[in-house]
């Protein structure tokens, strides 16, 4: 229990100095924003922005140890120790900001109730140990290895080593703090989803007053796909958290603009930058800054302003440029492409470019480019994918779908332009979305948007009479349950609940997690006992290399190999010849595995080029032969 | 036009609310049966089957 209170402290601790660094930033700037929501959100993102960049140069230089983030820790807090007056402040209006909320309507007051019930199941999940499959295999993994080796780092076995790591270096942060992969969930999962609520919040307070601010907030926090992404490492939450950002910005700066205000370019170079630390932390953010970047050409080309757009276009490209820059420059570098593994097809044959076995472009699609195809896949990430073919993660939840078509067929968004501009944005990049990535993680930046949209209509809602608005309102709330339904049973699947509530240890959860509750192509708790006492420098070659967060040596997928696929190879002497040269000791394979058809795992392959190490109930451990030829 | 749809629904007494409400229910009971298609084997093993075992 000391564990977990532990890492709740050190959270709060880390948020408290991303603030600390935010804060005192954000004021030497001298922008005064919308609302104090907007203040806060910026120095957040001030303060992420800053931290993350730090910590990859450190990353580069090798000075990744735990001193650095204890004193980046210490500078953060001492910072927010001379901005205590100010978090005094902060913290007192968004109580009244909570206060006013509460004063609402019933049904205002069970939105936002239920938000905080939303907030509270995420903080549980992110107590136990992360089981979460991009979690485990890829956006944790590659800071344990940063953090192992004090440097940054592109390990060759794994594909997101060489992704955008802004968020995943907040991860590293949190295990140089403590070697906790909860804390380092608490922070990147939980905190950066509370980060996207005020984000939320504070986009909405640019034209709407706090009540439709926090109901939007809520509508953000009750997305399945958002409870989930909060209860794991992955980068979404804090990449959504800058987009947000980004869209606010650009927002602010369009409406200046049309005012002819002198200050109006700081908030098209502030959506740049955002947008930039957006695109550092999530590759994805390159369909913001063609779509921002798009809307910008077009609202000053209609105004035959030629100046204007090339100044404009300046300021917003080098701001995105300048903030995106650490990791698309080091790729660019080291891969001769500055996306690796995105377009490393076209790239390797151009420039000579790293080969990789897999570009993300084209992957989760799968409903097809028609019409049909497009609403098919935006009801269904509402509702739910019921085709057992395929798999689009979690989804967004029916209120979106629920709210706008009543709020445009009802005429509640009549006269508000603000509502119809992100309507009309939200619906543009649903389309890149749908050609793109169809899983609703990717839609976020469209949420976002639709999330205010909705709250407007939740909020006109609450105040219509009649028996129909009262049975509206009543589904209303019970689609919110619904939501939260998926939440609960995604707890009492894996069990997390029980960590938060004393009844197991982590280590416990862990193992009754992988004995009793993981699938059988996943390691059971002997077959992680067994690989961890292997030297933490081998290579193990699985069909399935599952949940590498718990094992020590480099599990290595057939799938990517070393970046050079390895279940495809169908001679032996060509594959035997290639693990020595690459080095790969031992070859797991799973006991129960109707799907197996590769090389690798086949009887007389073994047979010619391993010996059994290892037998267990649910794995067989091989060693390949040439190791003791040595 | 569109205000003129707006206007429309809005001058029928109870139209627009009506069809505000059965817009709604038309959400709810897809959303219901979707997560019911979805999880029918969990549906299964976490409430029927236990339940069937009670009452036997």
């Amino acid at each position: 229990m000391i564990d977990l209170l532990v890492d709740i402290l050190l959270a709060g601790l880390m948020m408290a100095a991303l603030y600390g660094i935010g804060c005192t930033v954000y004021r030497l700037t001298g922008i005064a924003a919308w609302s104090h929501s907007a203040e806060l959100a910026l120095a957040f993102g001030f303060g992420l922005g800053i931290v993350f960049t730090l910590l990859f140069l450190l990353g580069v230089l090798g000075l990744l140890y735990p001193a650095a983030g204890w004193i980046l820790l210490g500078v953060g807090l001492s910072l927010a120790g001379i901005r205590y007056r100010t978090l005094m402040a902060d913290s007192k209006r968004l109580w009244q900001a909570a206060r006013t909320v509460f004063a609402g309507s019933w049904f205002v007051k069970i939105v936002f109730g239920l938000g905080l019930v939303f907030v509270l199941m995420n903080l549980i999940g992110d107590l136990a140990p992360p089981v979460e499959g991009d979690t485990v295999q890829q956006y944790l993994i590659v800071p344990r290895y940063w953090v192992d080796q004090h440097r940054y780092i592109q390990p060759e076995h794994i594909w997101a080593g060489t992704l955008p790591g802004n968020m995943m270096m907040i991860s590293a942060w949190a295990m140089l703090l403590r070697r906790s992969f909860s804390l380092a969930t608490l922070i990147t999962g939980f905190g950066m989803s509370l980060l996207l609520a005020l984000g939320v919040y504070a986009l909405a307070r640019l034209y709407f007053e706090p009540k439709i601010g926090a109901i939007a907030a809520v509508i953000i926090t009750t997305m399945p796909d958002a409870v989930y992404l909060a209860q794991s490492g992955k980068v979404d939450m804090g990449w959504a958290f800058f987009e947000a950002l980004a869209l606010a910005a650009f927002f602010r700066w369009m409406d200046l603009d049309r005012q002819e205000d002198p200050k109006s370019d700081r908030w098209l170079l502030l959506a740049g930058v955002f947008l930039g630390l957006a695109a550092g932390s999530k590759n994805q953010t390159w369909i913001s800054v063609a779509l921002l970047g798009g809307w910008l050409v077009l609202y000053k080309a209609f105004a035959k302003d030629w100046a204007g757009l090339l100044k404009a276009g300046l300021i917003f490209g080098l701001g995105t440029l300048a903030a995106a820059l650490p990791y698309y420059l080091y790729n660019g570098i080291v891969h001769y492409n500055p996306f690796y593994p995105v377009f490393a097809g076209p790239t390797e044959r151009w420039f000579g470019a790293t080969p990789s076995p897999r570009s993300e472009l084209g992957t989760e699609v799968f409903y097809p480019w028609s019409v049909g195809g497009y609403f098919a896949n935006l009801w269904n990430a509402s509702l739910g994918h019921t085709d057992p073919s395929f798999y689009l993660g979690f989804i967004a939840g029916p209120v979106f779908l629920l709210a706008i078509p009543i709020g445009a067929l009802l005429g509640v968004y009549r006269g508000k332009r603000e509502i119809w501009r992100m309507l009309g944005y939200a619906f543009v990049f649903s389309i890149v979305w749908f050609l793109v990535k169809q899983a609703a993680r990717h839609y976020l930046p469209g949420w976002i948007l639709l999330s205010v949209a909705s709250a407007v209509v939740f909020d006109w809602l609450s105040v219509q009479r009649g028996w129909q608005a009262w049975i509206t309102r009543l589904i209303a709330i019970f689609v919110l349950v619904g939501n939260l339904s998926q939440g609960l049973g995604m707890l009492y699947w894996n069990g997390a609940w029980r960590v938060a509530f004393g009844l197991e240890s982590r280590d416990q959860y862990l193992e009754r997690f992988f004995d009793e509750v993981a699938y059988r192509v996943f390691p059971d708790w002997e077959t992680i006992g067994v690989l961890n006492d292997l030297s933490p420098s081998e290579k193990v070659l699985a069909e399935h290399a599952s949940y590498p967060l718990y094992i020590k040596p480099y599990l290595v997928s057939g799938q990517w190999g070393m970046r050079e696929r390895l279940d495809t190879i169908t001679d032996g002497e060509t594959l035997a010849d290639l693990l020595e040269a690459q080095e790969i000791n031992y070859i797991l394979v799973y006991n129960v595995d109707p799907d197996d058809n590769v090389l690798f795992t086949e009887p007389e392959f073994l047979s010619t080029y391993a010996r059994l190490v290892y037998d267990g109930p649910r794995t067989r451990l091989y060693q390949l032969t040439w190791t003791e030829r040595e | 036009m569109y205000s003129k749809l707006i206007d429309a629904v809005r001058s029928k007494t109870g139209l627009g609310h009506t069809l505000m409400v059965l817009w709604a229910v038309f959400i709810l009971v897809n959303y219901v049966i979707h997560q019911v298609i979805i999880n029918w084997r969990s549906l299964q093993t976490v409430i029927f089957e236990p339940l069937r075992a009670f009452l036997r």
